[in-house]
Parts: structure tokens; sequence; C-alpha cells
């Protein structure tokens, strides 16, 4: 917002020499522009980032959707959408005309106030989510220095939404997808949170944009990215893990499993308000992707990226080039992989995740205390390697019986 | 080399390989987006029948259909409806007025298509067949019907090209026989030209029933009813009155619309037809064993081939189609039995 901050007044300059063509208003409008008090120059730089905000990162929802109905056709071997417009372009755009227009069904015996209230607040949390975001060289709509705390803080309450969703509508298929949603996010913030603490202790800060900051430098701004470390490499796969599940998204998406209980929570839901629930989830899967970038995918640095308006420039276009290869990875393994079972959903948070996450810690200490970067990197590769080997083998050490079938043969 | 989680890795690849094969790979993409796009239907498939026409100029007189009813009697649900042509005078047109076939009812079996001798009735593969309603509109009339030979061809090479390889052959037989036979036909008319009229007389004045000329009947109804009662009529009262009209003169009977004969009616049986023409000449026995259709397919229509067969002016008996087997066996034993053959 600094920044922004800075640029407003030339923007406004800009606009007043753009309005001073208009006969009638455009005068007094330029003066003011071009001379503005301070408080209208606030206003601007609030509403700038908050603009930016709510219109691209929906905008990426929409045609992250249709991106993924494509990609998931061709996975199969199909077209996917092509009738509205080239390439179906125009898809997302028929969908909400769609859904717009559809019916609003409310069950009888729901309660009204709080079905109403679950999809908005299901959007909320995920649109705050993007306040932390840097999405360039400094570029961030609010410089928080505790960003990730708040991003963790945040995302959690989304679960909120998807109870109250299940629970008003009254419905035993959406009560039982608010049961798995909340057992299923409790259960992987934990270890989601204890793979960001080990980028926390290496950054030495909790502002997302400092984090990004320290992932500078190196060769072409590349080779400092946390997940070029033993320690970041596994923290990434850990925090993708964790930020899948919390999301919903699809070798965890059991609290809407469709073949077992329909929709889950949006069983219930119609029209705009199920729009509302699958923007939510996007956006908060978008923003778990964002952060992901931001934590152990350098961010918005990359080759050329840097301050000034051409750095800041390349630095969004790394940011989104990453936030597009996130989204494209969860796509291909919502296209691949099955879904997971309950109960291996929580082995696999408690025996597997949170034992790594809490090892991984381990490893960035010994790389904050072993000053000779060869020695840290063998120590902490091999520390790594053989806890994985050995909490695997624990965790698939549980005997599996081999089945016996006595009757049938 | 195995490691946790390989399977997972593996599957990606797979979806990889998809994703990109999809793009080049023509074997993979197998969608066809129906309305722009559609699947080539093999030559042998086969959904319901149509009616071929030889002249784009005018399709109604070049189509091959002689309405000799052979597919409706065949047809196993008996789908479709055949109504013979004729001119003012009651005198067959050698093709159908109406054929209806009932594309809700026919079950696409080609019986039709097998048992007609002209091939005038062959099986399409146009699939799209739906309508807005399940009663007339899923009715084809004789203008759908109507198909080109151009378009028979089209969609079924194969079968087409032998089709008409096949009636170019009988064509040009048919003209081989009729250019020696010309002259000997021409002699051989003179004398059966006169005979021709001696078998005419019918029991008619005796069966006769009048229908009053306003009653509600269509021309057709008419024709069948009245047939229908003479037979009545003939079986109760034939004896005593069959006989003494046998004598009746010839002119008038042959200017007689057809229908005047009693077993002139493709509704009756081999056995009933030969009962209702028992007292009767050699030639109206003959014609009784004929299968009514008056469909031309032996080059007359019914009575004329029997009084072609009578006078000797025809020797082959195998030419009624439409009767098949029966009527030829029939016809060679009634020769016999009248000593003519």
């Amino acid at each position: 917002m600094d920044q922004v901050y800075k640029v407003a007044p030339q923007l406004l300059k800009f606009l007043s020499y753009l309005l001073g063509w208009l006969p009638w208003i455009g005068k007094p409008v330029a003066g003011f522009l071009s001379n503005p008090p301070a408080w209208f120059l606030l206003a601007v730089a609030i509403a700038i980032p908050i603009l930016f905000v709510v219109s691209v990162f929906p905008g990426i929802f929409a045609y992250t959707t249709l991106v993924e109905r494509k990609a998931l056709g061709r996975i199969q071997n199909r077209i996917g959408p092509n009738r509205v417009g080239r390439w179906g372009l125009l898809q997302p755009i028929a969908d909400g005309v769609k859904l717009l227009t559809k019916e609003d069904i409310v069950p009888r015996s729901a309660d009204k106030f709080v079905h109403f209230l679950a999809p908005v607040i299901a959007v909320i949390p995920s649109v705050l989510l993007f306040s932390v975001v840097p999405v360039g060289a400094g570029l961030v709509p609010v410089d928080l220095n505790i960003g990730i705390l708040f991003a963790f803080a945040i995302s959690t309450a989304s679960v909120l939404a998807l109870f109250m969703g299940g629970w008003a509508s009254r419905n035993k298929f959406s009560l039982l997808g608010a049961m798995r949603a909340v057992a299923q996010v409790v259960s992987y913030e934990v270890p989601m949170v204890l793979a960001a603490v080990a980028v926390v202790m290496a950054a030495g800060s909790l502002s997302t944009l400092a984090i990004a900051k320290a992932q500078g430098g190196g060769i072409l701004n590349v080779t400092h990215w946390f997940v070029f470390r033993p320690w970041g490499f596994v923290g990434f796969i850990l925090f993708t893990i964790g930020a899948m599940a919390e999301s919903a998204r699809t070798p965890f998406d059991i609290p809407e499993a469709e073949s077992e209980i329909i929709a889950g929570y949006h069983t219930e839901y119609s029209g705009f308000k199920f729009a509302l629930f699958q923007l939510g989830e996007y956006l908060a899967s978008i923003a778990m992707a964002g952060i992901t970038v931001t934590m152990f995918l350098g961010g918005y640095n990359g080759p050329g990226s840097g301050p000034g308006i051409l750095g800041g420039l390349i630095s969004m276009f790394w940011f989104f080039a990453k936030l597009g290869g996130m989204i494209v990875l969860t796509i291909w393994i919502r296209g691949t992989w099955p879904r997971v079972r309950v109960d291996q959903l929580m082995s696999f948070a408690w025996k597997v995740l949170l034992p790594m996450s809490i090892v991984n810690i381990v490893a960035v200490g010994m790389w904050h205390y072993i000053a000779i970067r060869p020695i840290a990197w063998v120590v902490t590769t091999l520390w790594l390697v053989l806890w994985f080997i050995t909490l695997s083998k624990l965790a698939a050490s549980e005997n599996i019986e081999k089945r016996e079938y006595r009757y049938a043969s | 080399m195995g490691f946790i989680g390989k399977g997972l890795f593996e599957g990606m690849v797979v979806t990889a390989r998809n994703f990109v094969g999809s793009y080049f790979d023509k074997e993979r993409l197998v969608t066809v987006q129906y309305p722009e796009e559609r699947v080539q239907v093999p030559e042998n498939s086969r959904t319901f029948p149509f009616l071929v026409f030889d002249k784009d100029s005018d399709p109604v007189a070049s189509m091959r259909c002689v309405a000799c009813k052979i597919c409706e009697v065949e047809c196993p649900p008996q789908c479709i409806y055949i109504v013979m042509d004729r001119d003012e005078k009651g005198k067959p047109q050698q093709r159908p007025k109406v054929f209806d076939i009932d594309i809700s009812v026919c079950m696409q079996c080609q019986i039709c298509v097998e048992v007609c001798p002209f091939d005038a009735i062959k099986m399409d593969n146009n699939y799209e067949k739906s309508q807005y309603g399940r009663f007339d509109e899923l009715v084809e009339h004789l203008p759908e019907l109507l198909k080109s030979n151009e378009f028979y061809n089209k969609i079924k090479p194969t079968e087409a090209t032998a089709v008409d390889a096949k009636l170019k052959a009988d064509a040009e037989k048919k003209a081989k026989k009729a250019a020696p036979a010309a002259k000997p036909a021409a002699t051989a008319a003179k004398p059966a030209a006169p005979a021709a009229p001696k078998p005419a007389p019918v029991a008619a004045p005796t069966a006769k029933i009048a229908i009053p000329d306003d009653a509600p009947f269509t021309p057709e109804q008419r024709q069948w009813l009245s047939g229908y009662l003479s037979t009545v009529a003939a079986s109760g009262v034939a004896p005593a009155a069959a006989a003494p009209v046998a004598g009746t003169p010839a002119a008038p009977a042959t200017e007689a619309p057809a229908g005047n004969w009693p077993w002139h009616d493709p509704g009756l049986g081999m056995q009933r037809r030969l009962d209702l023409a028992k007292e009767t000449p050699i030639a109206d026995k003959l014609m009784a064993a004929m299968a009514q259709t008056d469909c031309h397919a032996c080059g007359y229509d019914c009575r004329g081939y029997a009084d072609a067969i009578a006078t000797g002016a025809e020797t082959d008996l195998s030419l009624c189609l439409p009767g098949e087997a029966e009527t030829a066996n029939m016809l060679k034993k009634l020769m016999q039995e009248a000593g003519k053959l």
C-alpha cells in the first residue's frame, strides 16, 4: 500500500488529464484530481488494492474453472467446453448467468438465516487472504508484520462457513460433509502451520513481504528460493499437501465427495449461493497457492524482478506465472489421483505429515547453526531422508492382514 | 527402483501423456461433435426403407415400385400400407397412389427389400428421424419415401452398383427376347386377339349386389366391398346361378371395370379364389390362380397374363412374382387339367 500511496498522485494527475476534456464537469474534476486533499489520496490508495483483489482474483477463479474443465477433459481424452465462444472462452460468463438465473432453493426445515449467511461467510476469508499475498516487488495490499499468522487464522475461519452451511441445511449429507470438513481442516492446519514455521525461522519474519524478499538474490534471483533447500523442499511438499487438504482439492475432497455424500456441505445450495461456495473454495485454493509461492517458490522473485516500474512488472509476471503453475499442478493432481478415505486422511495427517513437519523444523535449526553450507546440505538432507523412510515405514507397518476367504473360493 | 509414492508419479505421467496426446493423436480424441460432424455410417448399416426412382425429372413416373404389395404382405409388423394408383376408368397405373411406412412400427428387418422383385424398395441409413409427435409425424408418405437412384448409389455404392448392373442386364435380356419374338408374337396375336374376349364372361350379373351410389365409400372401398359381397353371394347361389350365365356376350365383359371378377382380390387365399372360379372357363381359372395384385411383373395385368397363357401367347408360367411358386405350380396344374400342356 505504501507504494500505491506514492504512485497515487501521478495516477490521479493522469486521470485528470484524461477527464479534462469532458464538458462542464471536466474542468472542476480535473482540478480536484490534480491537486487532491490528503484524505482523498488515502482513499484512492486504499481503493486501488481492493479493486485489484476484487477484480483480478475472481477473474482468475473464473478462468481457472474453464482451464480446469478443459484440462480434465484433455486428460480424459475429451475436448471440454468449446460451445460458448472460441475455445469456450465465454464459458465462465455463461456459467455465471446460468447460476444467477437458477431458482434459489432453501429447504423448508433449514435454519434460513444461517443458511443464507454461510455462502457469504465462505467468500470473505478467501478474499481477505489476498490482503497479505505480495503480487510483485513491494506490491502487497497490506504489509502486515504477522502476515503468515493472519493468513492461517483467516483461512481456518472458512471452515466455519462450511459447518454453518452443513448444519443449517438440515440434511444428513450436508452435515456429514460439514463434519468431515471440520475434521479435515483442523487436522491439516497443524502440519501446515508447522511447515510454515520452518520458513518463518529461516526468513526471520512473519511478514509475507519479508519472506519473499529473503528469497531474492543468488543466480538470476532463483537459487535462493526456499524450495531449493532440503528443508524448503520438504516444507513445500508438506505445505502443498496441507493447502490442498485445507481447500478441499481433489485427493482430499472428502467434504464434498460426490460419490459418497452427494455434494457434502453444499448439497442444499443452488443458484448463486452454490456459486459463492464454489467461489470461496477456489479463491481459498488460489490464495493458498499464492502463499505457497510466496513462502517456497521465491514469491515474486525471478530473472529480472526488482524495484522500479519495469522490475515491478516483471516481478508481477513471475508471481502470476508461478501462481498459474501451482493452479495447473492442482488441476493435474485432480485429474490423476483418487480420493483418499477418511481414515487414510486422518492417519496420513497425524502419522506422517505432523512428525515430518516437526523433523523439518529441526532441519532448519541445523541449517541455521551449521555454518559451512556443504556440510549443512549433507546433514539436513540425510536427516530428512532417514526420517522420511522411517516414518513411511512406520505408517505402512500397520500389519495389513491378508484376507482369507473362507466361504468364497 | 521403488520408493513410496512411486505409483502417484506414474499416474501423473499417464495423465500428462493423455493430455498432450489428445492434441496430437487423432486416435485419442475420439469425440465427434455431432451436429457439425457425423460418424461415417457403415455402408451396410440400415434404418428405414425408402423407394427408389430413376429420373430426377419425374420421380413419380420413374419410380420402380409397381404397387404389387408383396412387401405389404410380407412385412412382419405390417407397417406398410399401399394403395395402387388407377386412372378414371379404374385401370391400374403400375404405381402406388398411397405408400405409407409407419416408422414407429417398422422393425428395420429389411424383409421388404429382400422380397421386392423390382429393386424398388431399399434400406436408408439416415438415423435422424426424430419428430415432435408420436403418431402422424412418424408415418412416412410417398413424397418423403421417394429417393433417387443417385442417392442410393451414394449411400450404398457396392450394393447399388450390383443392383444397377442386374437391372441393366435384365433390360437387355428383355429387349433381346422382345426383338425376335416381335414377329411371331405379331402373327400369333392375330388369332389370339379374337380369342381373348372369349373367356371373359363371369358370374357377374347374378352375383352382383348393388351398392347404393350414395353409400359413403371411397372407390377403393366400394371396389373391395363389391368384390367381397359378390363372393359371399357367389358361394351361396353359385351352383344355381353361375352356370347359365357362362355364355354371356363377350364384348361387355371385357369393357367391364376391374373388380367384376369375384376372385380378383389379393386378400383371398388361393383355394378360395379357385373355388370362386370353379365354374368358369380356363382363362378365369388361370386368373384366379394369380396373386391378384395387378403388379405387371409379368408384363401384363392379372387378366392379361391369364388370357395370354390361355391363348398360348405366353408360355412361361413362372412370371407371377407375387404369387411365387404357389401360383406357378397351380398354373401348371390347371393347364395340365385343361389338357393344354
